[in-house]
C-alpha cells in the first residue's frame, strides 16, 4: 500500500512550505487544474479516496483528517477513518455500500462549474482578475457547496481563506445542510 | 488564432473561432484533449466514442466544443483568452476514470506517473494550503 498526495493549490510556492515541514515518504503532486476533483468528484480536502491495486476506485471521496484538531468543527473523527484504512489495507474489509452512495443524479451543474473556475484560475495567473471575477461568480453559483471551488479560489480572488470570506461560506454552507462533505 | 485549452494539462493550439465555436485541425485533437478522431468515432487508447452529431467541417476541422459535448463533457469558452476549459463529472454520466492514467507534476515541475502504483493498493489524498 502506498500513499499519494495531491496538493490543490494554485501554485508550487504555496505547497511548498507544508510539503519541506511534513518530509513526506511517498509520491507528492501539484494538481492547478484541479484534475482529481475532474476525475473523482473531490470537492473538499484533505479527503481520501481508495483505489485498488488495478488503478480502480473502491472508495469514493471521503473526509479522512489525519488528527482530531478541527474535530468539532468538522464532526469527523480520525480514528474511524484510519481504523475502516487499516482495515482494508490489512484484512481487505471494504465497505461497498459507499459506491452506491457515490453516484448522483446527471447535472451539467458540477463539471460546468470546474471548467468555469478552470478558466477563472487561468485568467487570474495571467493577470487578468477582471476577466477571471465573473468566471470564479458563475463557478460559486453552480456549485455552491463544493469547498475547492468556494475556498480554494479564495486565494485567488484576494479573499483569506482563514477569515472573514471563509467564515461567512461556513456558515452559508451550514445553514444549507453541510452537503458536498464526502459520502 | 492560437488558443489555449485547459482540460487535465494546458495547451495551446491553432484555431478558428467562429461566435461561440471554436474550430481546430484533427490532427490537433490530440494535443488539446488526449482524444483522437477515427472513422469509428473519437477515442482514446482502447476506447472509442461513437459520434452522432456534425462535429466536422466540410474542410475537415473539428468543432472543439461539439466534440467535448460527444464525450459529455462541459466547456467554458472566453474569447478575452481566448482560452477553452473542459471539465467533467464523474458522479453523474462521466467518463469513470482509472488512477493509473493520471499524471501529474510535483513542486519541481518532474511529472509523476502514478501507473508506477501498479499492484498496490493506494489512498489518495487531496490536500490544500487554503
Amino acid at each position: 500500500m502506498t500513499a499519494v498526495a495531491v496538493s490543490l493549490d494554485d501554485d508550487a510556492d504555496a505547497a511548498r512550505p507544508w510539503l519541506d515541514e511534513a518530509g513526506l515518504t511517498f509520491p507528492s503532486v501539484l494538481d492547478v487544474h484541479h484534475v482529481v476533483a475532474d476525475w473523482f468528484g473531490i470537492v473538499n480536502v484533505p479527503t481520501a479516496v481508495w483505489f485498488d491495486e488495478r488503478g480502480d476506485m473502491v472508495r469514493p471521496p471521503t473526509i479522512a483528517p489525519g488528527d482530531d484538531r478541527f474535530r468539532e468543527f468538522s464532526g469527523v473523527d480520525s480514528a474511524v477513518h484510519h481504523d475502516a484504512l487499516r482495515r482494508w489495507v490489512v484484512e481487505g474489509e471494504l465497505d461497498l455500500g459507499l459506491m452506491d452512495r457515490w453516484s448522483q443524479p446527471p447535472s451539467d451543474a458540477p463539471s460546468l462549474a470546474r471548467a468555469h473556475r478552470r478558466v477563472a484560475a487561468w485568467l487570474h495567473r495571467r493577470g487578468d482578475d477582471a476577466a477571471a471575477a465573473p468566471h470564479f461568480a458563475t463557478a460559486a453559483q453552480l456549485a455552491p457547496d463544493d469547498w475547492t471551488i468556494r475556498r480554494g479560489s479564495m486565494p485567488l480572488q484576494g479573499a483569506d481563506p482563514f477569515g472573514d470570506e471563509f467564515f461567512a461560506f461556513a456558515v452559508e454552507w451550514d445553514d444549507r445542510g453541510r452537503n458536498s462533505y464526502g459520502v | 488564432m492560437t488558443i489555449t485549452v485547459l482540460d487535465d494539462t494546458e495547451s495551446s493550439v491553432d484555431a478558428r473561432v467562429d461566435g461561440e465555436r471554436v474550430w481546430i485541425a484533427p490532427s490537433d485533437l490530440e494535443t488539446a484533449i488526449g482524444w483522437t478522431r477515427k472513422a469509428e468515432g473519437l477515442c482514446r487508447g482502447p476506447v472509442c466514442v461513437p459520434v452522432r452529431d456534425q462535429i466536422d467541417d466540410d474542410d475537415g476541422s473539428l468543432d472543439l466544443r461539439a466534440v467535448a459535448e460527444a464525450l459529455g463533457k462541459q466547456t467554458v469558452f472566453d474569447p478575452a483568452g481566448p482560452v477553452l476549459a473542459f471539465a467533467d463529472d464523474p458522479m453523474g454520466r462521466g467518463e469513470v476514470r482509472n488512477l493509473h492514467e493520471l499524471s501529474l507534476p510535483d513542486v519541481n515541475g518532474r511529472m509523476v506517473d502514478l501507473s508506477g502504483t501498479a499492484g498496490k493498493k493506494v489512498v489518495l489524498i487531496a490536500w490544500a494550503s487554503w
